[in-house]
């Protein structure tokens, strides 16, 4: 019975040895932190964080890298303006000898998720957008916004290799109230592209 | 909390390194040329030897007639041309009577008396304290050397170094005489190798079984925490990518929240894997010197306190 005894705690010990330097790699090797970097250009917190304080505008993905060829879709949104918001004019530049324009789509944000319809416009110049959103303050109907929320959705095609930036013209845009008080701008954070 | 985890550990470890200490001792007598008819002669040899340790109280002779049941189930006393066994089998015979030492004899019946010739050997560490030879004679002298003492006792004087010379004799005088098989070091290195192997080369069989049980249980939390970390990292790894992603401002804000409660917990179950492993380490090393500690050695004054110094 003894012998029993010992052979079977020879065994634990070989498993338990076994176990222990099996778990000691794992744990060696996959043991530390990792860091988070939370920077969405629709989040008001790490707009503030990278120092880009509401009202803001703001270009969802900040970043992206494509093929030549590839079409590419930037959101363009206005954060935290935290007042009457009634218009929206934002004038918008890129290198188009990089990227050319296919369309520009309303946002979610004017439109009240489809249930008004704001007068939405654009023009296209060479390398320049300018769109224009605003509301015709209807008695009765909702005539402003107060929230974040998407402008345009911005479509473009990927025509060379190179890296530009679609960005805003702070000089040029302008956020109005239902009185057409100018509303200021704080920030803008623009989107980066690389055509491989 | 870790601390006090700590505490509670090294508490325990030292609690039951006192309570493990072995020194209580107990002789155990075998003889295979002993029978039931010989008990009584023999069990006047080991009244005598009893006596002959009383100085000693922590000694205590193990009753023959259970010695005898013992090694009944190793030998074959029907068997008239039986002999000694194995040594190991000494070993585990006393152990399986909880001796802490063995003397194994055969007699020898001389032109003056009988011999009874022997060794007697640690249970604990296996190594062998002393071969020795006594004539059944020189017990009864002994005997009456006893009643000197005794004598010399009432009447509140020191016997004489002559009547406690036999006694003397008996058992090594000291520690260092006694050679060890198992040494405290052989019990180091193998609980340093796996926690409680040491302690049961040792014959301590309580912490052998308790300090791996507590290396099992520290290691299940281990694997707890590193499965947490691992489900943690994942998750967080997920959340991050769908933050970066999401455009609706609401979700975008719900993501974020998500992500850093995921970002803490990784945070936190890396420091509890890491406090764990401190826990571990330090439950090893008290394992490791706890078995050098309780390690097997020479029990010191086996044989009772000096009665004088030697001449």
């Amino acid at each position: 019975m003894k012998k029993i005894f010992t052979l079977l705690y020879q065994k634990i010990i070989r498993l338990e040895l076994i176990s222990i330097g099996f778990l000691g790699i794992i744990i060696f090797f996959s043991c530390k932190t990792y860091e988070i970097k939370l920077d969405n250009p629709i989040d008001a917190i790490a707009d503030s964080i990278a120092g880009v304080f509401p009202p803001a505008l703001t270009m969802h993905p900040l970043t992206q890298t494509v093929s030549n060829g590839d079409s590419i879709t930037i959101g363009t949104y206005i954060i935290d303006h935290d007042t009457t918001l009634a218009g929206v004019h934002a004038h918008i530049t890129y290198n188009a000898e990089l990227i050319q324009l296919d369309t520009i789509l309303p946002g979610v944000l004017l439109t009240n998720n489809g249930a008004n319809t704001p007068l939405f416009t654009y023009t296209v110049v060479f390398g320049t957008i300018d769109i224009f959103a605003w509301y015709l303050g209807g008695e009765g109907a909702l005539s402003y916004v107060t929230e974040t929320g998407h402008i345009a959705e911005l479509y473009f095609t990927a025509l060379n290799s190179g890296e530009t930036l679609v960005e805003y013209d702070t000089t040029q845009c302008e956020l109005v109230t239902p009185l057409d008080e100018i509303i200021s701008i704080q920030g803008i954070r623009n989107a980066s592209i690389t055509i491989q | 909390m870790t601390l006090r985890y700590k505490v509670l550990i090294i508490y325990i470890t030292f609690f039951s390194t006192i309570k493990s200490a072995d020194y209580t001792g107990s002789i155990a007598f075998i003889d295979v040329v002993m029978d039931s008819a010989s008990i009584v002669q023999y069990g006047e040899l080991f009244s005598s030897m009893s006596s002959q340790l009383q100085g000693t109280p922590q000694m205590r002779v193990i009753d023959p007639e259970i010695v005898l049941s013992v090694v009944g189930q190793y030998t074959d006393f029907d068997d008239p041309e039986r002999q000694i066994p194995d040594r190991e089998i000494i070993i585990s015979i006393g152990q399986e009577l909880s001796a802490d030492y063995v003397m194994y004899a055969g007699t020898k019946v001389g032109q003056y008396g009988s011999i009874l010739t022997g060794e007697i050997i640690s249970t604990r560490s296996g190594g062998a304290i002393s071969t020795i030879q006594i004539n059944i004679l020189d017990v009864i002298n002994a005997l009456e050397a006893e009643s000197n003492i005794a004598s010399w006792a009432l009447i509140g004087e020191e016997p004489p170094y002559e009547l406690m010379q036999p006694r003397r004799d008996l058992f090594p005088k000291n520690p260092k005489d006694i050679k060890e098989d198992k040494t405290p070091f052989g019990a180091l290195w193998r609980s340093t190798v796996a926690p409680g192997w040491g302690q049961f080369y040792s014959n301590k069989r309580l912490p052998g079984f308790a300090f791996p049980s507590v290396e099992a249980v520290l290691f299940g939390v281990l694997f707890f925490n590193f499965t947490q970390y691992s489900s943690a990292v994942k998750s967080l790894q997920e959340s991050s990518k769908l933050y970066d992603k999401e455009t609706d401002p609401d979700e975008v804000l719900r993501l974020r929240k998500e992500t850093i409660g995921y970002y803490n917990a990784h945070k936190s179950y890396n420091k509890a894997m890491i406090n764990n492993g401190i826990m571990i380490g330090t439950v090893w090393a008290i394992n490791a010197i706890h078995a050098y500690v309780a390690g097997p050695r020479p029990q010191k004054f086996i044989h009772g306190p000096e009665p004088y110094r030697r001449k």
